[in-house]
């Protein structure tokens, strides 16, 4: 993966952006929105039906955050990413609260059509493994659940998921081994018992 | 509770979370949990840029400050396309319904409400062609103000009224009235006195003139016809400094 998406061009961005470069502003939103999608994704997960409704919902709120926080934005030295992730942490956060709290969300609207989609059980089957990721995402505290999810997920690399967690890049790489013995010790732990 | 750490071991943990995140196919190999983090990695990124073969590494590979003709190119449309997406269901997309040029927003407007840029860049290209028909008028150039005139005339019914028609029609009307008073235009009865004449245009479309536009048409009380053309007056309206209005 090209690691030239650095922070500082992300914050360089946003810095004209706010100035009101729409050039840079649209220019922002096009590479932020993709990290963003992937984030909620991973972390929100797939929702009723199967799809990334409720995670793309929740991308699309960031983003719209993002853009109405603009404005304002000032780079004092805090990096872009950490402001961006910010956000998007504190939505996800909100959407499992909102979806704790209304048991009624299962569907927006009846659907009218045949689904010609696969199937409940291929579509079980191709995304067992990202549901099996997620449920051992979870069982990690939230600091090393958020430099994998940074890592795999977004694709950032130690020194981008460091900027955007406050952290070193080497106290990332230290994370990241540790969640990743977790989890193997997990899984084999459950490999015995079963 | 922290047992000691081999480096080798986190080297390797990098490397692999590196490959997981580029997709690296071999990486899944490594370890149950790795082919499920690709699992996750691959069920996240489904969708994601379905058409484009240049691989994910291409299409973040986009320069930091993109030349025009890349901007003009593909990652420009995506982004606004990911702005239209992103605003279309919300109120946002109200706002920029509203937008103007060099405002956030307008790069999301051309997309989620085309018409109104249509319209407001129609304004521009009218706004602009009568101040050049103003500063050619201040210098004796008749038949390249007509031309300007003519220009702007041609734009004008691209104009919404909510982006100010009926402003630009009154100035319109002002400036040809100014141009042709001279002549002899038949049939247009305010052919005596061109100046004064500009102002009662004004009731046309609207009725209640904007603001902006009084002052505009209004170079009328000096009697001298040449003197009309002020350049100060008519250049960019507000906070436009929109150069898309380019002559083409």
């Amino acid at each position: 993966m090209d690691r030239t998406q650095s922070e500082p061009d992300l914050s360089a961005l946003a810095a004209r952006a706010a100035a009101g470069d729409a050039a840079a502003a649209d220019a922002l939103l096009s590479r932020v929105r993709p990290l963003v999608l992937r984030y909620c994704r991973a972390r929100l997960g797939r929702g009723g039906g199967g799809s990334y409704g409720t995670a793309d919902d929740v991308a699309q709120e960031v983003c719209l955050a993002m853009l109405t926080a603009l404005p304002r934005y000032r780079d004092v030295g805090r990096p872009f990413a950490a402001f961006i992730f910010g956000i998007a942490a504190h939505k996800v956060s909100d959407a499992h609260r909102s979806v704790a709290r209304d048991p009624s969300l299962l569907a927006e609207d009846l659907p009218d059509r045949p689904d010609q989609a696969a199937g409940p059980e291929a579509a079980a089957i191709a995304t067992a493994d990202a549901q099996a990721a997620r449920a051992l995402l979870a069982t990690l505290p939230p600091q090393q659940r958020e430099v994998l999810v940074l890592r795999v997920a977004v694709g950032f690399s130690a020194e981008e998921t460091g900027s955007a967690l406050g952290m070193s890049p080497g106290a990332v790489r230290v994370a990241q081994h540790r969640a990743l013995a977790k989890l193997r010790s997990h899984v084999k732990l459950r490999e015995m018992s079963a | 509770m922290s047992e000691p750490l081999e480096l080798a071991a986190v080297q390797r943990d990098d490397v692999l979370l590196d490959r997981l995140a580029r997709r690296d196919a071999c990486a899944a190999d490594a370890h149950v949990v790795a082919a499920l983090l690709a699992g996750l990695r691959a069920d996240i990124c489904a969708d994601e840029d379905p058409p484009s073969a240049e691989g994910e590494g291409e299409a973040r590979r986009r320069p930091v400050v993109p030349s025009a003709r890349r901007r003009a190119a593909r990652p420009a449309v995506a982004g606004l396309v990911a702005a239209a997406f992103l605003l279309s269901a919300t109120g946002v997309a109200a706002a920029a319904s509203r937008a103007t040029p060099g405002s956030v927003l307008w790069p999301v407007a051309q997309v989620v409400a085309p018409a109104h840029v249509h319209s407001v860049m129609a304004r521009e290209r009218v706004l602009r062609s009568l101040a050049v028909a103003k500063t050619q008028a201040g210098r004796g150039d008749s038949v390249g103000a007509r031309a300007s005139l003519d220009d702007a005339i041609s734009r004008v019914d691209e104009v919404h009224d909510a982006d100010g028609r009926s402003t630009l029609e009154a100035k319109v009307t002002a400036l040809r009235i100014l141009l042709d008073g001279p002549a002899p235009a038949p049939g247009s009865p305010p052919a005596g006195g061109p100046l004064p004449s500009a102002s009662p245009v004004q009731p046309s479309p609207g009725g209640s003139p904007e603001p902006s536009a009084s002052p505009d048409p209004s170079p009328a009380p000096s009697p001298d016809p040449t003197s009309t053309p002020d350049p100060s007056v008519a250049p960019t309206p507000g906070t436009l400094s929109s150069p898309a209005a380019a002559p083409s």
